[in-house]
């Protein structure tokens, strides 16, 4: 991974519009200024249910896509409705960039809730193939 | 459920791959169709059950068709909906006539999950009594999920248990309506 | 004894601890299936039927279902608001400016005026109900066999011309139900009808039964054929208590609010009483009124509070309209109504003219019940709308299959039988093409139900006329009624004729149309 070009160093981060999400953002931001790389944004959701606040609307893309023009970083945004799993996305995004590192947003949870609710960290923790940046958050 | 929608924003110096697994079109399908086949079929077998009301409707015991009678009711009920089948078919033809769009219809998307989800439950039906509530319906919830495109597996389990097993104790034990324990020794 | 002293002795009946605890847990229930869009009151109490199969007592059922039913009303607003789906179709005024409102960040002010204006409308048309309940009813027993055949031909046919979206649908939906409701043995002469020689079918198909397969079964398959859609965003609440505001309004909304109110209640009682195919009506008459008098006529469209005011207080005020008639005439006037006259059957109660005589307690805790339940609803409608919005993030996979599994209980405790079950389904079946080829619902539920009980008044009059058909026109009030019937018939097509007379295309005119089920 460290002799990796600048150029074509790969971040992805796993955004959600939440502070977690805004936290693992503004770590993924830091990391790809400091190793010169160039950040995928994801924002995936299952599309199953009538609401999903960890989808971002067009308001909310907005204001991403500012956040990310105001940081200066090479970057793109990358919205997945109804595929599958957020996991599965940020993963897939990872391998087909081959990503140096994948940040995402942790946050305590109850065994009642992971089991009920799945955990996208928990799944990105274990199965990505390269270095993972956890951001605890609330 | 294998709809999905991707959308690509921002600036992308690089030019690399664009879009990723995209199926567009397939997120917000309740738009109507524009497809006249549907309606026509609709159509059809209206006509063609209203035919076979009408031969049960003469197959009702008695003689004319006086008012106070059996068959009187029945019989304007099932001559009325032949006339309104009809005039849903005529309407449809015209329409089609005049221009491409046919009378508003949903989509039949996903036809293999519809059947899917139909003999789950006609399983599910023949099995509650020999099987028992707890396992058919803990089985069926899961499939039924599955089928209605769920991919977390371990959700649906812990909730298909607690479900059937709050269900049937509920049921059995507060409320006093009978549900077969089958195989379960309960 | 009065009015006053049977509604203070309802009032006794509900505050027991037993019926207390369920008219809550039906106002809950109800503003949970409110808030979720497909799912309405009537599948709920059709699938809650079972729970009660062995209750001694009526009363408490009774008091859970009609919670279930104006709690849908509460929670339908909150999704129309919050969401901009209505969760039920009387709901789709409420979503045109509450959703803007909340938009522009007055998403408080609009559940507000939307919880209050139910809740003022609600005491208003309850208390309308507990003093028309007994005159009504005297009026009731004078009415003749002609009179009951004509009230339900109005019935049948004011829910399918003013709902829906094309009359030829609807009156094929009205048929078909009818049909089935002829299956079985015919009560007068003992012949077997439309059972296709099967034994299994001569004792009809249970309502309930038609109702699960109807509603549930067929809306999950459509919900299956849909497949994932884009997810909504719950508009955000905006800031919590702000200065100079009493329960989330100020006073420039307070001022706005309670006017709309009390004409929304005006408008929707005396809807609900005439058979006018439920709330849809009331509440869009509500809004357009409002939209007419308001001086400031560009805010409707963009989040007029009077636009929600005004038709959840007609929402709200219909629901006791409409049990005037099915309580003094056993006559439903939507499908959520023809399910609580099936609720009523199950426990042999007969609603009608002697209702009141023979069944006192449960008709006034029934309304006491109201109060209590719509008092309940403010307190709890507002407070927690957090929980209740959380309801929308339940995966459409795991909620469809709850469903299909209560569908199953409901259907197995009604009879047990394979065979019966496989009909419930095959009705589901139909359920779901009619749904997608856009044929209303709620006749064919109401045309079932009312269907036998309609040929038994029209036998019932001829037998008394001798077979003279001209009975029904003899008597000036079932000509009335049935004039107005036919009336009720021509009105949606109304805008169109007058556009024809006028020279315009016809095309911009199109019909007066309201939004279909519950």
């Amino acid at each position: 991974m460290n002799t990796a070009t600048p150029a074509t160093v790969s971040i992805v981060v796993g955004y959600t519009p939440t502070p977690l999400g805004e936290a693992a953002l503004a770590a993924a931001i830091e990391e790809a200024r400091r190793r010169g790389g160039f950040l995928h944004v994801v924002n995936a959701s299952r599309g199953d249910a009538y609401v999903d606040n960890n989808m971002a609307d067009t308001r909310q893309l907005a204001y991403l896509e500012a956040v990310l023009a105001g940081s200066g970083v090479p970057h793109r945004v990358v919205q997945q409705i109804g595929k599958g799993e957020p996991a599965v996305e940020i993963l897939e995004t990872a391998d087909r960039t081959a990503a140096e590192l994948v940040v995402i947003g942790l946050r305590r949870r109850t065994p009642v809730g992971k089991l009920l609710m799945g955990s996208t960290a928990q799944r990105v923790l274990l199965e990505a193939s390269c270095a993972v940046l956890a951001v605890k958050g609330g | 459920m294998t709809g999905s929608d991707s959308r690509e924003l921002g600036a992308v110096p690089d030019g690399g791959r664009a879009g990723h697994g995209a199926e567009p079109g397939e997120l917000d399908v309740d738009d109507a169709s524009s497809s006249p086949v549907g309606p026509l079929i609709a159509g059809v077998v209206m006509i063609g059950f209203g035919i076979l009301m009408l031969t049960q409707t003469l197959a009702i015991k008695g003689e004319g068709f006086e008012p106070e009678g059996p068959r009187f009711m029945p019989m304007l009920a099932t001559v009325v909906w032949l006339g309104l089948s009809t005039v849903y078919l005529v309407q449809q033809l015209l329409r089609m006539a005049r221009s491409r769009d046919g009378l508003p219809v949903q989509r039949f998307a996903h036809s293999g999950r519809v059947v899917a989800l139909l003999v789950l439950l006609v399983a599910y039906a023949y099995a509650i009594d020999p099987v028992g509530y707890i396992i058919s319906t803990a089985v069926f919830f899961v499939s039924a999920a599955r089928v209605l495109g769920s991919g977390v597996l371990a959700r649906d389990v812990t909730v298909a248990v607690g479900l059937s097993v709050g269900v049937y104790f509920v049921f059995t034990r507060l409320l006093g309506v009978y549900l077969p324990p089958g195989v379960l020794p309960l | 004894m009065n009015s006053f002293d049977s509604l203070l002795g309802g009032f006794a009946t509900v505050l027991s601890p037993e019926n207390l605890l369920f008219a809550l847990i039906g106002v809950t229930l109800g503003t949970l299936v409110g808030v979720l869009p497909g799912i309405g009151p009537a599948v709920t109490i059709a699938l809650l039927l079972p729970v009660t199969y062995n209750f001694e007592d009526p009363i408490p059922a009774i008091i859970m279902f009609a919670g279930i039913y104006y709690g849908a009303m509460y929670g339908g607003s909150t999704t129309a608001i919050l969401l901009n789906t209505p969760g039920e179709s009387a709901s789709v005024a409420t979503a045109l400016e509450g959703h803007e409102m909340a938009r522009r960040g007055h998403a408080r002010a609009a559940l507000a005026t939307a919880a209050i204006g139910s809740f003022v409308a609600a005491v208003i048309s309850t208390t309308l109900l507990a003093f028309v309940a007994e005159p009504m009813a005297a009026i009731a027993v004078t009415f003749r066999a002609t009179d009951y055949f004509a009230l339900m031909v109005l019935a049948l046919v004011t829910v399918t011309a003013l709902v829906g979206n094309s009359l030829v649908r609807g009156l094929l939906s009205l048929l078909l139900g009818i049909m089935i409701g002829f299956v079985g043995l015919d009560a007068v002469s003992g012949q077997s009808r439309f059972t296709f020689g099967s034994i299994s079918l001569f004792n009809g198909i249970d309502e309930v039964l038609l109702i699960i397969g109807l509603f549930a079964i067929g809306e999950t398959l459509y919900v299956l054929v849909r497949g994932r859609t884009r997810p909504g965003h719950v508009t955000p609440l905006g800031p919590g208590h702000g200065r100079g505001q009493f329960m989330s309004m100020n006073r420039d909304q307070w001022r706005r609010s309670w006017a709309p109110w009390l004409r929304g209640a005006g408008v929707g009682f005396p809807f609900g009483v005439l058979p006018s195919g439920g709330a849809e009506l009331p509440t869009f008459l509500s809004y357009s009124y409002e939209k007419h008098r308001s001086k400031g006529r560009e805010e409707f469209g963009k989040g007029a509070i009077e636009g929600v005011a005004g038709p959840e207080a007609a929402n709200n005020a219909s629901f006791s309209g409409v049990l005037v008639p099915l309580l003094t005439l056993g006559l439903p006037t939507s499908a959520t109504a023809a399910v609580m006259l099936v609720a009523f059957q199950i426990f042999n109660i007969k609603p009608g003219p002697q209702l009141l005589e023979t069944s006192p307690d449960l008709v006034w805790a029934l309304i006491a019940s109201l109060f209590v339940g719509n008092l309940a609803l403010l307190a709890i409608n507002l407070p927690l709308i957090r929980l209740w919005v959380k309801v929308l993030q339940i995966p459409r996979p795991v909620l469809y299959a709850g469903i299909l599994v209560f569908a199953g209980l409901g259907i197995y405790s009604v009879s047990g039988s394979v065979s019966d079950i496989l009909i419930a389904y095959g009705v589901g079946v139909v359920g779901f093409l009619m749904r997608q080829l856009d044929f209303p619902i709620a006749p064919a539920i109401l045309g079932a139900i009312l269907g036998p009980e309609l040929e038994n008044q029209f036998r019932r009059s001829l037998n008394i006329s001798n077979g003279d058909l001209t009975v029904f026109v003899d008597r000036p009030l079932s000509a009335t009624i049935l004039a107005i019937a036919v009336l009720a018939l021509v009105l949606p097509y109304v805008p169109k004729i007058v556009a024809r007379l006028r020279g315009k295309p016809v095309e911009t005119a199109g019909k007066l149309a309201f939004a279909d089920e519950d």
